[in-house]
């Protein structure tokens, strides 16, 4: 079981790198113990999860709350596993075997500070102080932040250079997506 | 550490089907296919335990 001081250090250490402090890296246990722990920010962030699924699901009428939660619950897991499952196949093809645990422990850990800025938006949304438009372009520039702060994670945790990078973070995008486009489906 | 994540990743993908199963044929249909795959799994593990003891014999 991970202490609370451990996920306090590790979401320091993520927003350090948030910051674009590669120094925040420290911060993060990048054992073997410390991959696993690094999964229980699936729990940490599951609350702000229920509240964007509940917001983003609420015009679905005719799709019961149990098929909801299982397909919804279904499709976090499968997140959550899949990234790590594809580096893991990955990160020996390109030759960053040794620094796979720590990629996959900062990205992990990432998941706290991307929450947040998702959180922003949300409340954003619900005091209704902006209209469509604005709404749209807020959550286009939460979007770019959250790529870059990957980006910036994958450079310094990998050690690739830029291209590379931007390539995971293209692959890690993409993939999400068609998680997401399939739970979306299982809804209709 | 990988094979644990990939057994994750196929639970939830088996529950996922099962709940395709569930939407387009019922429920009665998805119990009998659970059903199904339960004796097809343990008819497979029998397998593999059987073919083991020979190899060994």
């Amino acid at each position: 079981m991970i202490a609370r001081h451990e996920v306090l250090l590790s979401l320091y250490g993520v927003w350090r790198l948030f910051l674009r402090d590669p120094r925040g890296i420290e911060w993060l246990d990048v054992s073997i113990e410390g991959f696993w722990k690094s999964f229980f920010c699936a729990v940490v962030v599951l609350p702000i999860f229920g509240v964007w699924v509940f917001i983003r699901n609420s015009g679905l009428e005719d799709v019961g709350f149990i098929r909801l939660v299982t397909v919804e619950g279904i499709g976090y897991v499968v997140q959550w596993v899949t990234w790590p499952l594809v580096m893991a196949y990955i990160a020996p093809a390109i030759g960053r075997d040794d620094n796979f645990i720590r990629y996959i422990v900062a990205f992990n850990w990432s998941a706290g500070i991307y929450v947040c800025i998702y959180l922003i938006v949300i409340g954003i949304k619900l005091s209704g102080i902006v209209s469509g438009g604005g709404l749209a372009l807020i959550g286009l520039v939460a979007a770019i932040v959250i790529l870059s702060y990957h980006w910036y994670i994958a450079r310094i945790a990998l050690a690739v250079s830029g291209g590379g990078a931007a390539g995971l973070v293209a692959g890690e995008f993409v993939l999400a997506h068609m998680i997401d486009a399939v739970g979306q489906n299982l809804m209709r | 550490m990988v094979t644990l994540l990939k057994n994750i990743l196929l639970t939830a993908i088996a529950l996922a089907v099962l709940v395709i199963v569930e939407h387009w044929l019922g429920i009665t249909a998805a119990f009998i296919g659970v059903g199904v795959c339960f004796l097809a799994y343990v008819l497979l593990i029998t397998w593999r335990q059987m073919r083991d003891e020979t190899d060994e014999n």
